[in-house]
């Protein structure tokens, strides 16, 4: 898949200019606040942006993405079989239970975690055939649903935002680095592995020489 | 179609729950206590006005939950496959289709003990325009306790201080028949009890120097020509709103 973005947003003081392009999946990188969001919610028409999104030669409508919020919810009074019914009929096409999902069908919205409303809203995006937009998808889940996404990930285009792209390493995706609304680097894994190694610290710093992933998986 | 999945599945979501089952359960004992009134026609006349109060309330409160419940895990999903204008134009059906069977519900204790269909005539029409009003504020509001605000602010202001505003207005600046009759009917609360009004007071005897006023420049069935003309109008304008915000907003 070939990508190219042409996004533009105003909030107030805070502008969104990005030109970009890539082939396969993508990872915005950037600080809190620097428009990974505004820009993921301008490919998926969530936003009313200046918007031109081609992919694979030929313009894509909203419709062509699904984003998949950083906190998903689930709808507080109903049960999780009733949502993934609904979105079953909204879809056309039934909901596999993915991610675990079988395990609380019967609890109701308000009565899940963090991590099981995004398990389920991750279970219904990934039964559809959209290209996925997840934003924090890593933020709510523990290393088994990190691990089943990262798997899922690898087999279809996706693009998404984060501030842990050291699980995506392996699927090798095309790094986008946004910071105060404009795109500031970009490249593929070694251009990550090269940033982080000049500016090493904390958390943040990786050992010289073969990445690994820190969840643990083999790919 | 949309409009058939959101319409069955708002019902699961929101109908149910409480604060909205509170307010249907509020409508249906005003509904069934204004049939002690009897028979009468200012009795009649009082539960028009009531009913249209408790439904235009429980219909822009039901549509903005009902819009603004959409937030939560399923408005991405409307969006991608459906697009911004078919949503809006569908959540706007389906909240339109849950607040006219709503308020025809609390209506119908009146109607079955009385037999008064001006008391059903007013409900829905309340409801309706009601209805597009909540789903509107609900798509410009950024989020849910704004909504709901502007919600409540909105029924507040049309529905109960509109008529204390004029009459104060009336006091320190003595205002025309015309002017009077101007805000009267500018007001789209105000067009449902005023058509079922005027189907049992066909004079508009119960609305003093007004009615006179109205019946004498349009007639006895002017009225409801009038009144029809507005409301469609009016629910005309706020369908067109609610396209264009959904097609213009950051939702």
């Amino acid at each position: 898949m070939e990508v190219k973005v042409d996004l533009g947003k105003k909030f107030g003081r805070f502008t969104l200019e990005v030109r970009a392009g890539w082939r396969g999946s993508a990872v915005l990188l950037g600080p809190n606040g620097g428009g990974k969001s505004t820009a993921l919610k301008c490919i998926a028409g969530i936003y009313n942006c200046r918007r031109h999104v081609v992919v694979d030669g030929s313009p894509a409508p909203p419709g062509r993405f699904l984003y998949v919020p950083p906190a998903p919810r689930v709808p507080e009074a109903v049960t999780v079989a009733d949502y993934l019914a609904h979105v079953s009929e909204v879809l056309g096409r039934d909901v596999k239970p993915l991610f675990g999902v079988d395990g609380f069908l019967h609890k109701r919205g308000g009565e899940l975690s963090t991590g099981m409303a995004a398990r389920v809203a991750l279970a219904a995006a990934f039964s559809t055939d959209k290209i996925l937009i997840l934003d924090e998808p890593l933020s709510s889940l523990d290393t088994e649903g990190k691990v089943e996404l990262m798997k899922r990930l690898a087999e279809r285009p996706f693009i998404a935002a984060t501030h842990e792209p050291w699980p995506f390493l392996p699927l090798r995706p095309y790094f986008l680095y946004v910071e105060n609304g404009v795109l500031k680097a970009e490249g593929g894994v070694e251009a990550l592995k090269a940033y982080y190694l000049s500016h090493c610290g904390g958390g943040l710093c990786v050992e010289e020489g073969e990445l690994r992933s820190v969840v643990g998986y083999g790919f | 179609m949309a409009f058939r999945e959101l319409f069955f599945f708002s019902l699961r979501r929101d109908v149910a729950s409480r604060h909205l089952a509170a307010l249907f359960a509020v409508g249906w004992a005003a509904s069934t206590s204004l049939t002690a009134l009897g028979y009468t026609f200012a009795a009649q006349v009082t539960a028009i006005n009531v009913v249209a109060l408790v439904a235009s309330l429980l219909s822009v409160m039901a549509s903005t939950s009902m819009t603004v419940n959409d937030r939560d895990g399923v408005l991405e999903l409307y969006l991608a496959q459906w697009g911004r204008g078919r949503y809006a134009l569908s959540r706007a059906a389906a909240n339109l289709t849950t607040s006219l069977i709503l308020s025809a519900a609390v209506a119908a204790p009146y109607v079955a003990a009385r037999g008064s269909p001006p008391v059903l005539l007013s409900a829905v029409m309340s409801a309706g325009v009601s209805s597009l009003l909540g789903t509107y504020l609900a798509l410009v509001s950024k989020n849910k306790d704004r909504a709901y605000a502007l919600a409540v602010s909105a029924w507040t202001g049309l529905a109960l201080a509109y008529d204390v505003l004029i009459a104060f207005i009336s006091l320190i600046m003595p205002l025309g028949e015309e002017a009077l009759a101007a805000l009267q009917l500018i007001n789209p609360l105000k067009l449902g009890p005023l058509a079922a009004t005027a189907a049992v007071d066909p004079y508009l005897l119960t609305m003093g120097a007004l009615g006179e006023y109205v019946v004498a420049h349009w007639g006895q069935g002017g009225v409801y020509y009038l009144a029809a003309s507005l409301y469609l109008a009016w629910a005309t304008a706020l369908v067109f709103a609610v396209y264009d915000t959904a097609k213009r907003a950051d939702l």
